[in-house]
């Protein structure tokens, strides 16, 4: 395995097993649940998980095609803001499962997820303003000692 | 037999258990794969950028910097000297955090006097910019001072370790006593050059003081601009000796709050 290997073959690669795992455990899976509350939830949760992985293997393959960059402090700040937003679909997902009546929290977990999918696409359409060139960097000598 | 397999097989294929192995599996092609992918990619960068870094020193632009001169003036140093570009580098504080290279002068040390000090032929030293005499509270400080007479194509500026602050009018006996009395001081006396406390004074009093009143007194007293006064310590490298020296504040320029060995 080559970095150009990675990036012309491991990385669809992934993508493709990835999208296939989601919609093989998606079909699956809905045959033997018969709630359709948690039904909607599993199609939602699946989604989820497909999410967090493309951005993963998004970020992989950036990393990899760019050895010569490192990523500024902001990436950071990023992903902390997304680390807030990730559970609130699940906190909405268990309120619906416990109150399934109200469809208008299945309603506004649609949203969100679309937010999330917002949040990860953005991050990746946007991460080379956050690229920062190699710089030798010096350490001082203990002076006046 | 064959019935019994193509039995087995079928109710294998028709199960549960088939299902939950092939997602099983793909998670787990997934998981190791992506593993190693990200593995050999973070030990790509590591080598590509750590080559960046060994060829930057011969790709770097460079720039033009001013002498400090660590030792006497009649060398071969000249008033300024190429060296890589402060700016395409990090120089980081003794926290490892880079600092705001705008805030700071830069300067290429020349000469080894400063060697007791830290500071080598050809290291980088940064004085702030915004130096203010009021700042030099403690002593030992490391500070660059320009030379009283400019000669074209000879450094400008020289380093020097400095010990003591005052008026040409103090006590000087005392006050390289009281240099001599200092804990950073006595390190200094366990290193070659060091000729005892005695040699020092006495060299203070008949060469350095000489030596600055024939520079700095007009008629026997000494100018208003020149009183206030450093006194410094420098190793002579051509005689090997370590001695002081007394320089007038007005002509420093800052104290070195970082030096660096950089090769370029």
């Amino acid at each position: 395995m080559t970095p150009e290997a990675i990036h012309t073959k491991v990385v669809p690669s992934l993508q493709a097993a990835l999208w296939t795992i989601a919609l093989f455990i998606g079909t699956v899976s809905f045959q033997s649940i018969g709630d359709p509350v948690l039904v909607k939830l599993m199609s939602v949760f699946i989604i989820f998980l497909v999410f967090v992985w493309e951005s993963a293997i998004m970020f992989l393959d950036i990393k990899n095609a760019n050895p010569g960059k490192n990523f500024d402090g902001e990436v950071l700040g990023i992903n902390s803001r997304l680390f807030f937003i990730i559970p609130i679909p699940f906190i909405v997902g268990v309120l619906y499962y416990t109150y399934p009546e109200l469809n208008i929290l299945f309603y506004l977990l649609l949203p969100i997820m679309g937010w999330i999918k917002w949040e990860y696409s953005s991050f990746a359409n946007n991460i080379h303003l956050h690229f920062v060139d190699i710089k030798p960097t010096f350490i001082p000598n203990k002076i006046n000692d | 037999m064959i019935p019994f397999i193509t039995s087995g097989v079928s109710s294998f294929l028709n199960g549960s258990v088939f299902p939950v192995l092939l997602a099983a599996g793909g998670i787990i092609y997934f998981g190791w794969t992506y593993y190693r992918a990200n593995k050999i990619a973070n030990r790509n960068r590591k080598e590509v950028q750590q080559d960046i870094i060994n060829r930057a020193t011969i790709v770097l632009p460079k720039k033009d910097y001013y002498v400090a001169c660590a030792g006497s003036k009649d060398t071969e140093a000249c008033t300024k000297v190429s060296a890589i570009d402060i700016q395409q580098c990090n120089f980081c504080d003794s926290n490892g955090k880079p600092l705001d290279l705008s805030l700071y002068n830069c300067y290429v040390v020349y000469g080894d006097s400063m060697k007791y000090a830290g500071i080598n032929d050809n290291d980088f030293i940064l004085v702030p910019k915004d130096f203010n005499l009021d700042s030099l509270k403690s002593f030992p400080e490391i500070l660059v001072i320009r030379y009283r007479e400019q000669n074209e194509n000879k450094p400008l500026f020289k380093v020097r370790r400095a010990w003591y602050s005052g008026s040409i009018e103090d006590d000087l006996v005392k006050a390289a006593q009281s240099i001599m009395e200092m804990p950073k001081f006595n390190r200094l006396t366990q290193q070659e050059g060091y000729k005892g406390a005695e040699w020092m004074i006495r060299d203070l009093l008949e060469k350095r003081l000489v030596d600055f009143k024939h520079k700095y007194f007009k008629g026997g007293e000494c100018q208003d601009q020149y009183k206030d006064i450093v006194i410094s310590t420098t190793f002579d490298t051509v005689k090997k000796e370590i001695h002081f020296s007394i320089h007038p504040t007005i002509l420093i320029v800052g104290n070195v709050e970082e030096s660096y060995n950089v090769k370029s």
